[in-house]
């Protein structure tokens, strides 16, 4: 056989991507519709809304948590060249994490200022940093695979993926102390969560603030 | 002379369907949130609902490795026909179809009614197959092969030839299995999860078959 079947475009996953995430966040609202609801059977409106203030708070979180994923998302994938089953498949993971925000977000929502609040945060806290531990598996998967990048990238394949490596054992270590954290101190974890996602405000930015470093840590030239 | 719809529109409707009903999946863990965190034991109640998140993980495999099987293809698509067109559209109502299965399944797997949840996700998960053997088989009587791009890296009669065996393989397959799960549902669902393993890189397994079919034929040519 001469030539090869070719995987599929980037731009395929990125069209799945955008309509995934359009959903997840649009599904966000689901709870703040059953939360006005509940405000509407109170005597005073005003008060029922301030007492349903968890619902309002978690869809802010969720809301934040799946908008930081899509930007980072975008920002990374504008250099990705033609995928191979495990891109494919690490994309795949990376929506599911998207898919389930909106259940995280309920938890946190139902849980908050209840006795079940440290679980609610647990979770809540895991679908944040699920991402690190299995992007690292990946990048240990596609050793012998290496990433494809278009020709513009700053960065070959190979030195993503040590980068890679790197920058998510950070946030898999990150992702331990928070979680863990939120069985004790549910509050300070979600503090400690709300820090996490300033640093994903500005992907552009935080990523090459930190490239210096990473290059250091993979010994690369700089 | 009329023409048929371009490829292009029938991926944009496909990337619709895909994302909503993938995203839908999750509309079957939010209610649970609410049901957890009421407990008075919140990991128990959690582990309790095990059979939702297991068939919420079911459903997004079924999913996006139908999406990366169907793209796999139709990257190299460059004309339709309306049984293709219908095809297609079969393919999106059992997409479609995959949120209310995951339900189903999600909400009876270790009850008494399991069995018949498994049966019809099993129906959802399979009935593809059947549907395309058979379009592929009319659209080849009545317009030829597939009309692919020019840089479709095989023959496209003998890529048929074989897709067809394999849809005929995945039919008999699949009748099987979901008989399996009106005697064992829990057989059923391994055997429909090994399914759904085997097809997540259709790339390589397809470059493999053909690289199988290539050396028999050079080894049959070198036997003559």
């Amino acid at each position: 056989m001469a030539r090869k079947f070719t995987d599929i475009d980037h731009s395929r996953i990125d069209t799945l991507s955008d309509g995934i995430f359009a959903i997840a966040l649009t599904l966000l609202g689901f709870d703040l519709i059953g939360a006005i609801k509940k405000a509407s059977e109170n005597g005073d409106l005003n008060e029922g809304l301030v007492h349903e203030w968890p619902i309002f708070f978690s869809f802010v979180m969720g809301f934040f948590v799946l908008y930081a994923i899509w930007y980072q998302y975008h920002v990374q994938s504008q250099f990705a060249g033609k995928p191979h089953a495990l891109m494919v498949w690490q994309h795949g993971f990376g929506f599911m994490m998207a898919c389930l925000v909106p259940a995280g977000a309920a938890l946190l929502g139902e849980s908050i200022n209840t006795p079940n609040m440290s679980w609610g945060v647990f979770y809540f806290g895991l679908l944040i940093f699920l991402e690190g531990p299995v992007q690292l598996l990946f990048f240990i998967a596609m050793r012998r695979r290496p990433m494809t990048v278009t020709e513009d990238s700053p960065f070959t394949g190979s030195e993503y993926q040590k980068m890679g490596l790197v920058l998510n054992v950070i946030v898999t270590a990150l992702g331990l102390i928070s979680v863990v954290c939120a069985l004790f101190l549910p509050w300070v974890a979600l503090v400690l969560y709300s820090l996490y996602l300033l640093t994903k405000v500005n992907p552009v930015a935080s990523f090459n603030r930190s490239i210096p470093l990473l290059r250091r840590l993979v010994k690369l030239p700089a | 002379m009329m023409k048929n719809i371009p490829v292009s529109k029938v991926f944009s409707l496909s990337d619709g369907i895909f994302s909503i009903a993938i995203t839908l999946l999750v509309l079957d863990l939010i209610p649970v949130g609410a049901e957890i965190t009421s407990a008075a034991d919140f990991n128990e109640a959690m582990v309790s609902k095990w059979p939702v998140f297991a068939a919420f993980t079911l459903g997004f495999l079924v999913i996006a490795s139908i999406w990366y099987d169907y793209h796999a293809l139709g990257q190299y698509l460059v004309e339709t026909n309306e049984i293709w067109v219908w095809e297609q559209i079969f393919t999106f109502f059992t997409v479609t179809l995959v949120p209310f299965g995951v339900s189903l399944l999600g909400h009876s797997v270790n009850t008494p009614n399991m069995t018949w949840p498994v049966f019809y996700f099993g129906l959802i998960l399979f009935a593809r197959s059947p549907v395309t053997l058979l379009a592929l088989y009319l659209a080849r009587r009545k317009y030829g092969s597939l009309k692919v791009s020019a840089d479709f890296p095989v023959d496209v009669k003998s890529f048929e030839n074989y897709s067809m065996i394999g849809l005929g393989i995945t039919t008999v397959y699949g009748g099987l299995v979901i008989c399996v799960s009106l005697i064992n549902a829990w057989l059923a669902l391994i055997l429909y999860s090994i399914y759904v393993l085997v097809r997540m890189s259709p790339i390589s397994s397809w470059t493999n078959t053909f690289k199988f079919i290539e050396k028999r034929s050079s080894a049959a040519r070198a036997g003559r």
